[in-house]
């Protein structure tokens, strides 16, 4: 027994003095979490989530938006004009792009993708949004003709037909991916997100992919046929990981976006990450179940009173300091007071627990009933948060029950609607998708809105119209449009965060919203 | 007896069916729609064509229509396909139950070593340096959860050492299987040690409970040296709980770990049970419990045999 333990030390020591390393990897790290379906067995399309690095230095879009989505520059196409009715875009194709496998980029497949998109199930709104417009698009959806009538090629030029002003489409048009007709023209549009092509999926940009190992990496090389300027990083390495904290102590994360409190605490203090912090439209906010899409009004929270009491009840300020230190804006309407079209005769809801009461007591509010508060989010901040929204509510005399969602938050928010209030949140492309939540044709929020239609007038206005001045005044409008029903509260605006490990990597240093497709200048990025 | 164990096998079949009626009927009374999953309320997606897919997939079919449904293509041999990301099950089984398999049948060997062979000297050398530290042994690994050994391991020798990978199970630039030696050791570690406790504790109590029996003492009296006392007569006789234990154990060659799989993001078949029960993507639980039932069912059939081997007194019994 003694010659074992002395054998056995002895076999540590000898072990522990080997330096164990493993090859210095020329690589940038990026991971995805392991709960979601990106590399379980295929990779993700960029059709939902479009921001995420790999997606968007593998797929090119028409244009490229700059960091800030205000401005786009050429990119899959060489330019654009639009009629002076605004309702005809003529798009010119580049020559000279190609697929990984080298066949060209053609107008063709710009047809191909945005009919496809209008079919498929799982695709961003924001694209369906303008894509719905155009001319004959309700008939393909519909399944009455093959094509879609307002869309045309010439040569390398695409007409693309409205049948109504849309504002954005150009800025929409930057972050729509282009896919692969010869590659996807036989596949369902509705089970899009379910084909084999995303086993090894063949991009237009600037990195193919060289290898995928599902469940656990997959490796991203220079295109080397790339029409653009060329790169500098050799390799992108992504890898499926639960933990980014313990990914970046041990080497394996050089690039990570969160707003999450804990991670943000854990990442401040490593050595070697530096933080850039991006200003987004990243709301949280609370809705309301106001009304079914028949008009049945939800008597708990029918009085606007009501609505503005849970305003001055809950101390937002101070959850914000508490909760989220130097993340989280106050919000008093869908407009950040920071931007120009911050209507400044807005109501602001300093906390004001009496008045509270009194917009109660005048709403005759029956504080026999407890008010349902639930969230779908699961971190511990969320929990937090809704705890202490509670307590504010108790503090004015309203009971409430707090609860996560039992099912899937869609499910749930929409078509089961058993509670009063909701914490939700929106990344937004732009004050359209924030807005057009009110709209009676938002086939979701009808749900728990109503069909009253105050607000249909000036969002369609805000989507046809592409003046900055005038965007501003309709926004002003929709803002008293907005605290007039209060619909729903806005509680914040979220920053986000990128943590870059400076230590190992050079970049710009100038990020934008992590959810969308935007100039990262990659071709400036390398490892030290 | 042949005729016992046949019965016994037969009736595997009837019971696996009563199971996926069961898990189908308790899938459907879920909240979580899995069509609704592919698009979250933080991003504005298109109901209506989700609605389109819920149809073109059958969803809205009555739940016997659909498990009929489900149940014919099994016959054919078509185990469908997930619904969140369309991939055959057959495919996804084939991709993960090799990774299960590898940290589950070490994390076995693990356990079965150490804990019956620390069991087996802890009551033999009774109240001695070896048996308070298998009991240690025993105590630590059925209390503490099975992350909280992952967690340590990869602060110790991931992070601190720098000796083992994170996680993941590939990593790039792997040619041949014996490359991701290195990735196994720490997941498999972490399922051995939280093994070995229980298994250890079981052969202990065993080996005790029958080193105090009547037979032992005759067996000394005759002069048989004490290792012949130990391997041949308490040994065997003490096994029969322990493999039963052990047998038990067996299913997890196929289930997997969730917990072991999620702290060190091994792609295994606990990492897609772990989605397909958030995401109610039925084909995906449907296939994936019944591998598991299944592999109960087989491993109660061979703790029956073993013991029928080992015990000559079941083997008479009518």
């Amino acid at each position: 027994m003694r010659k074992a333990s002395i054998f056995l030390v002895a076999a540590i020591l000898l072990v522990s003095s080997v330096p164990v390393t493993f090859a210095a990897d020329k690589a940038l790290y990026i991971i995805t979490p392991t709960t979601g379906a990106t590399l379980t067995t295929k990779l993700d399309h960029p059709w939902v989530n479009r921001g995420d690095l790999w997606k968007v230095l593998m797929f090119r879009s028409l244009f490229l938006p700059d960091p800030t989505l205000t401005t786009v520059s050429p990119d899959l196409a060489s330019g654009y004009k639009i009629s002076a009715d605004g309702l005809t875009y003529t798009i010119t194709m580049k020559k000279g792009p190609t697929w990984h496998d080298g066949t060209p980029v053609t107008a063709d497949d710009v047809i191909f993708s945005i009919q496809t998109a209008l079919r498929a199930a799982q695709v961003n709104a924001i694209y369906t949004g303008v894509f719905s417009h155009i001319l004959g698009a309700s008939d393909y959806v519909a399944g009455k003709s093959t094509s879609v009538l307002g869309l045309s090629v010439k040569d390398n030029v695409i007409t693309m037909k409205l049948d109504a002003k849309v504002g954005n489409a150009i800025s929409v048009l930057g972050q729509f991916a282009i896919m692969p007709k010869h590659l996807l023209k036989d596949v369902n549009p509705l089970e899009f997100q379910n084909s084999s092509f995303w086993v090894h999926p063949i991009g237009n940009g600037m990195y193919r992919l060289e290898e995928f190992k599902p469940g656990d990496y997959a490796v991203f090389v220079p295109y080397e046929k790339y029409d653009g300027p060329k790169p500098k990083i050799p390799r992108i390495i992504l890898t499926a990981m639960s933990d980014p904290i313990v990914a970046a102590q041990s080497g394996k994360l050089d690039l990570y976006r969160t707003n999450a409190t804990d991670e943000i605490s854990e990442f401040n203090k490593m050595k070697g990450f530096t933080a850039y912090p991006v200003d987004i439209t990243f709301y949280r906010y609370f809705v309301l179940n106001i009304k079914d899409s028949n008009g049945v009004p939800n008597r708990m929270l029918s009085d606007v009173r009501v609505r503005r009491a849970l305003m001055y009840a809950i101390d937002f300020k101070s959850i914000a300091e508490g909760l989220y230190p130097g993340l989280a804006k106050p919000l008093y309407t869908g407009v950040p007071t920071s931007y120009s079209a911050y209507d400044k005769s807005s109501e602001v809801y300093t906390y004001n627990p009496e008045k509270a009461k009194q917009l109660l007591k005048e709403a005759n509010f029956d504080f026999s009933k407890t008010l349902k508060l639930r969230f779908y989010y699961g971190d511990q901040t969320s929990i937090d948060f809704m705890t202490a929204v509670a307590q504010y509510l108790a503090q004015v005399g309203i009971k409430t029950n707090v609860q996560k969602f039992q099912g899937d938050a869609t499910t749930e928010l929409y078509k089961v609607r058993d509670y009063d209030i909701a914490l939700k949140g929106l990344s937004a492309f732009g004050f359209e998708e924030w807005y057009g939540e009110y709209a009676s044709d938002n086939v979701n929020f009808v749900n728990i809105f109503g069909k009253d239609g105050y607000f249909d007038d000036k969002v369609n206005e805000l989507r046809q119209t592409t003046d900055p001045a005038k965007r501003d005044q309709i926004l002003i409008e929709l803002q008293k449009l907005e605290q007039k029903y209060l619909y729903k509260l806005p509680l914040f605006i979220m920053e986000n965060i990128y943590y870059v490990n400076t230590a190992k990597v050079k970049t710009p240093g100038t990020f934008g919203n992590p959810w969308f497709n935007w100039d990262y200048k990659f071709q400036d990025w390398e490892l030290k | 007896m042949i005729d016992y164990f046949f019965r016994k096998l037969l009736a595997i079949i009837p019971m696996l069916f009563i199971i996926s009626i069961i898990v189908f009927v308790a899938i459907h009374f879920s909240p979580i729609d899995p069509i609704n999953y592919l698009a979250s309320p933080d991003m504005a997606a298109n109901a209506a064509n989700l609605a389109a897919l819920r149809e073109h997939l059958g969803l809205n079919d009555p739940i016997y229509v659909q498990y009929f449904r489900w149940l014919g293509n099994m016959f054919k041999g078509d185990f469908g396909y997930s619904i969140i990301d369309g991939t055959p099950i057959s495919k996804i089984i084939a991709m993960k139950l090799p990774a299960t398999f590898e940290i589950s049948a070490i994390a076995l060997v693990i356990s079965t070593v150490f804990g019956i062979g620390l069991g087996i000297i802890s009551a033999i050398r009774q109240n001695t340096f070896i048996d308070y530290f298998g009991r240690i042994i025993g105590v630590i690994g059925v209390s503490i959860p099975q992350f909280f050994f992952g967690i340590i391991l990869i602060q110790l020798f991931s992070i601190k050492l720098g000796w083992l990978p994170m996680g993941g199970r590939l990593q790039v630039g792997y040619k041949t299987w014996w490359d991701h030696i290195p990735d196994i050791i720490l997941p498999s570690v972490a399922l051995g040690i939280s093994m070995t406790g229980a298994l250890l504790r079981y052969a202990r109590n065993s080996m005790l409970d029958v080193l105090n029996k009547d037979y032992i003492r005759t067996a000394r009296s005759k002069g048989i040296p004490e290792w012949k006392v130990y391997i041949k007569h308490a040994f065997r006789n003490s096994m029969g709980p322990t493999l039963v234990v052990l047998a038990f154990r067996l299913p997890i060659l196929i289930g997997g770990s969730v917990m072991i799989e999620t702290v060190f993001s091994w792609p295994g078949i606990g990492s897609i049970i772990l989605q397909g029960v958030s995401t109610s993507d039925y084909p995906v639980i449907m296939m994936t419990t019944l591998m598991i039932a299944a592999a109960m069912l087989i491993a109660s059939f061979l703790v029956d045999i073993l013991m029928a081997i080992l015990d000559p007194r079941i083997r008479f019994e009518k």
